[in-house]
């Protein structure tokens, strides 16, 4: 390899390396409320107060913040709002990349700006339902098809019940099955959720519902002979 | 130290004027002795006059320049002083042809023996020598660093005209002994006095004296001042230094040849710098470098470390 080719890859991995460090730090759900910290590690310091003598000055660099910030006191600056702590409501702040940033301050000597990036997502689409099919004859078993984002969680009732839920499969389908049904059954989709992790970002859900009626079997009186 | 000698006083016959300055407040009853009598190098000859000169005014506050008369027959007046003749032969006179005087804080007894400290020596000419006349002297040892002599030939006026804005004490001994801070060249006359005169008439009536230190606190790498004492052409060697603390103990040598430092912007903590100036005070035409080094005050300075704020760490 000549050193000159050696060379360009070498700064194609490290622009590589600086657009990862660049990328958001944290992906969160839409009205999320996150905790932040800096200089809890020795030697710049303990809880709550961070390093000594110094106190910080936290905030969302967007204008589109629409968020609170609360950091408590620290007892080394004047403020009340100043720790090295700070707790962010991102309340209707809405979707897109956004930028924490914290000062330190010590004595007069202020810091550079230490900054992290938070990247707010919106919930998953609600997903459909459809009964499959809509009329089936007693005893038979009713399947309600729900359709929507492959991994998404979906939360749902049966006539009324407790709440049950299904992960919809790579197809972009699930099928719910209800065997040996005898009487209409009646889904609602209460929920729906990005995974089945507890940081997923859910869904509220209303209107999207399916029934199956079921039919009574025929009932044929016996041959009578002429 | 002395700032000006009239030493043959045209404009008043028989009056020999003394302009001093102080570098410490002069309480009340503080006293000294001067004498143009010859210093043979133990003692003082007999020929010529002692004058004590006693504070009898309130507090005299440092820098303030004290005029002294003193006539040819003893006498010697200065507001807020007694000046009275101390020996009981002849008075003290400055000879027009040559002649020293010396300063010290001691005793005098009419034998020529002396106890204290020498202070200061004035010769208005350049050597000194033990010649056995009244126009000559030794210069005490430990004068070595605190006279000052004519750099020409005998000089009847002469005065510091040199700047006077404030400086520490060391700085005004550096620019008080230099030569070249001095109007040498004034004629033997009326008019020679008349200038002397009218000089001082409107000199200040005090020197500014630099007591306090003077200080910067920045955070690190922000801009600093210089550090400067007197740019001053006696000066042969400045030698900054620098301590943790207001002393020069220990201090540790960090710049040289030049009358201004750029410190250290970026040195987190609380330092003190001064500079050593060594002058080139010649003796009998001879010149000094080694001997004659004063101390500027101190300069504060301190720098705090700019915070280092770790990542940002997103907590559950």
């Amino acid at each position: 390899m000549k050193n000159s080719t050696f060379k360009l890859l070498a700064a194609l991995l490290f622009g590589m390396l600086v657009y990862t460090a660049q990328a958001q730090d944290q992906t969160i759900c839409e009205g999320a409320v996150k905790n932040y910290t800096v200089d809890t590690e020795a030697p710049d310091g303990a809880n709550p107060d961070g390093t000594p003598g110094s106190w910080y000055a936290w905030s969302v660099i967007e204008p589109a913040f629409a968020g609170t910030i609360t950091a408590g006191d620290d007892p080394d600056g004047a403020g009340t709002n100043d720790s090295n702590q700070a707790t962010i409501d991102w309340d209707t702040t809405p979707v897109g990349t956004y930028t924490v940033q914290v000062i330190e301050t010590t004595g007069t000597c202020v810091g550079d700006p230490i900054t992290f990036t938070v990247e707010i997502v919106s919930g998953p689409t609600a997903p459909t339902v459809i009964a499959d099919p809509s009329a089936i004859c007693s005893g038979d078993e009713a399947v309600f098809t729900i359709t929507g984002a492959p991994g998404n969680v979906v939360t749902y009732t049966i006539n009324g019940g407790a709440p049950q839920t299904t992960t919809i499969l790579g197809t972009g389908e699930v099928d719910v099955v209800i065997p040996g049904v005898t009487a209409d059954q009646t889904i609602v989709i209460t929920l729906v959720a990005t995974d089945g992790s507890p940081d997923a970002c859910t869904t509220a859900v209303t209107g999207v519902t399916a029934t199956v009626t079921v039919n009574a079997a025929p009932i044929t009186s016996p041959i009578q002979a002429l | 130290m002395v700032l000006g000698v009239n030493s043959n006083n045209s404009c008043q016959s028989g009056v020999d004027l003394i302009y001093l300055v102080f570098f410490k407040d002069i309480l009340t009853n503080t006293a000294f002795l001067i004498s143009d009598n010859r210093w043979t190098g133990s003692n003082f000859s007999t020929s010529e006059g002692v004058m004590l000169v006693k504070r009898t005014g309130g507090t005299l506050t440092a820098g303030t320049i004290v005029k002294i008369d003193i006539n040819n027959s003893g006498a010697g007046t200065s507001p807020g002083w007694t000046i009275t003749k101390a020996n009981t032969g002849n008075p003290f006179n400055l000879a027009t042809g040559a002649d020293q005087f010396l300063i010290w804080q001691g005793t005098w007894n009419d034998s020529g023996a002396i106890t204290g400290s020498f202070k200061l020596a004035y010769n208005t000419k350049r050597d000194w020598n033990a010649n056995p006349d009244s126009n000559n002297s030794s210069l005490p040892n430990d004068l070595t660093c605190f006279h000052i002599s004519s750099p020409l030939s005998n000089l009847y006026y002469r005065y510091y005209q040199g700047l006077t804005d404030v400086i520490s004490q060391g700085e005004w001994l550096v620019r008080i002994l230099n030569f070249n801070n001095w109007k040498n060249d004034l004629t033997n006359n009326t008019t020679g006095c008349q200038n002397f005169n009218a000089f001082f008439d409107s000199f200040p009536t005090n020197i500014p004296i630099l007591t306090s230190i003077p200080e910067q606190e920045i955070c690190s790498g922000e801009a600093l001042d210089d550090l400067e004492v007197v740019d001053e052409s006696n000066v042969v060697e400045y030698q900054w230094y620098r301590n943790t603390s207001a002393s020069t103990a220990g201090a540790t040598p960090v710049g040289t040849n030049s009358f201004s430092y750029t410190p250290s912007n970026t040195l987190a903590g609380t330092y003190y710098y001064y500079c050593e100036m060594t002058i080139d005070l010649p003796l009998n035409g001879t010149s000094n470098t080694s001997d004659c080094t004063f101390t500027s005050n101190y300069f504060k300075v301190t720098i705090n470390p700019q915070p280092g704020t770790s990542p940002i760490l997103a907590t559950p």
